[in-house]
């Protein structure tokens, strides 16, 4: 990863939206698109090392895969909804950002439910000793 | 007139020889293997488990004999708890590398966390559970084995009580025993229950509660799990206390009862002639012997108790010990969800031992009682 090479896409990418939006407002958000999809591709190598990383040091710790990836995934759907949802805000589309929050919170529960399902059992034999 | 007196004496001597008692010296080494033979303690190793008689084994009293009790050296008990340590010390070794890995890794993927808070809460209930799964499953065996060591002692203890009444029975104190049985029998029986009805699902409640509360910390229920852990904690401490100080009391006071007849029966011997010194020197040495066998299978018990409850105890400390470790790094990491989660599993390991150490306690009293009050005379 080039942080170097991301910041300078970002201010970039800042000075372009700033620009076109005096002429063209209608093209403004497609900048932004376009420059976090840059920034997100360039990233995406270093992502996926270190999911790599976190997925090793699970298996080293003896931790069932399927938890792991319903970890990473998890973390993937309130990534991608935190950064649509910024990009409705900057649009001035609240209420749309906020459904797209909240589709990505469902969407993690949902994810998670297996686990959650597991947890309640673990109580439930807890409690009932 | 002569023939009268030596038919008297004739007459006497008939009756002397008719209704003459005999009396034997009784040899109280076969009385005592006798007696511990009848009293049925040699079928007590029959209630504890495999790995309990493994280590009476290895300690070298697995039989009731009070040589081999005497003879045990310090060098074997330190070197059953090394081998006690040595067993139970790869499964909390291994759940500590794990919580610790897995603290690493949550850590590692809060640096993606979004800001919003909603979205945020949601990852902290993945991590949570990942956590929980984690380290909870192979933990969740060392409860078990907790729960079977209160079982197994309660049993034991249950099996103990008529054995060694009997026993004291025989030995001159009968209110003692009767004491004994209806205390021990009763004891063993409120902390099975306690422990199976109270306790363990409390532990488990107030663990639930606290792990819930810090994976949802907006539900704040830490309060409601530090009410019912100081609840369960004063209701053991109290139970504990109160009958520890019920027996002692009732036992010091059916000693001095029973006293009051053995020194009844050495001083009807005394009216006896000729034979009664005797009697009464054998009424002791037979008193003696059955305090001896009293103490022996006392003892056994006190160690049997010892050792089924002190590997699973080992256990649970090194878990505790092992969660800290893992909670610290966590701390130190500030992953809050993971230290939260940590810290309430290691106090449920905390409270079942706590809980373990009483079982384990009132029931090394109740032998220990009836061990060390002397037999009355």
């Amino acid at each position: 990863m080039d942080i170097m090479k991301i910041a300078f896409l970002g201010i970039m990418t800042a000075l372009l939206y700033a620009l076109i939006r005096q002429m063209k407002p209608e093209f403004a958000p497609l900048v932004i698109l376009g420059g976090a999809a840059v920034v997100l591709i360039t990233l995406s190598g270093s992502l996926l090392d270190v999911t790599g990383s976190v997925d090793e040091m699970m298996s080293l710790a003896g931790l069932e895969k399927e938890n792991v990836s319903i970890l990473m995934k998890a973390l993937g759907i309130c990534v991608v909804t935190q950064f649509a949802a910024d990009i409705c805000y900057d649009n001035s589309c609240s209420s749309i950002a906020a459904a797209v929050e909240l589709a990505g919170r469902i969407g993690a529960i949902a994810l998670a439910m297996p686990m959650l399902k597991t947890v309640a059992q673990l109580a439930i034999g807890l409690i009932n000793g | 007139m002569n023939f009268k007196k030596i038919l008297f004496m004739l007459f006497s001597i008939v009756l002397f020889t008719a209704f003459s008692v005999s009396a034997y010296g009784v040899n109280t080494d076969e009385y005592y293997e006798d007696r511990l033979e009848a009293s049925g303690a040699d079928e007590l190793s029959e209630y504890l488990s495999d790995e309990t008689n493994d280590y009476l084994d290895k300690l070298g009293c697995s039989e009731i004999e009070f040589e081999k009790i005497l003879d045990i050296s310090p060098k074997a008990i330190f070197e059953l708890l090394w081998d006690m340590i040595k067993g139970n010390v790869t499964e909390p070794l291994k759940a500590m590398l794990k919580a610790t890995g897995i603290v690493l890794a949550v850590s590692v993927c809060s640096g993606f966390f979004p800001d919003d808070e909603k979205s945020k809460s949601v990852l902290n209930l993945v991590c949570g559970c990942v956590t929980v799964i984690g380290i909870f499953v192979p933990a969740l065996n060392s409860i078990k084995a907790a729960v079977s060591a209160i079982g197994v002692c309660a049993g034991f203890e249950k099996a103990l009580i008529p054995v060694l009444a009997g026993v004291v029975t025989a030995s001159g104190n009968p209110t003692l025993a009767l004491t004994y049985k209806g205390a021990a029998f009763a004891a063993a029986e409120f902390i099975e229950s306690l422990a199976g009805n109270f306790a363990l699902p409390l532990i488990g409640v107030s663990g639930v509660l606290g792990i819930t509360g810090a994976m949802l910390p907006t539900l704040r229920l830490s309060a409601i799990s530090e009410v019912i852990r100081k609840t369960m904690t004063t209701v053991l401490t109290c139970a504990a206390g109160l009958f520890t100080g019920f027996l002692s009391l009732k036992s010091v006071l059916s000693s001095s009862a029973d006293g009051l007849v053995v020194k009844g029966v050495k001083m009807a011997s005394s009216f006896v002639p000729v034979v009664g010194g005797a009697l009464g020197e054998a009424y002791t040495s037979v008193a003696a012997s059955l305090s001896l066998l009293k103490s022996t299978i006392g003892i056994y018990a006190i160690i049997a108790f010892f050792v089924t409850g002190i590997p699973v105890v080992i256990n649970l400390a090194l878990w505790v010990l092992a969660l800290r470790v893992a909670c610290s790094v966590s701390e130190l990491l500030d992953c809050r969800v993971c230290s939260e989660i940590l810290k309430n599993t290691a106090f449920i390991f905390t409270t079942a031992n706590a809980l373990l150490l009483l079982c384990m306690a009132v029931f090394t009293i109740s032998s220990g009682l009836v061990v060390t009050i002397r037999t009355g005379g």
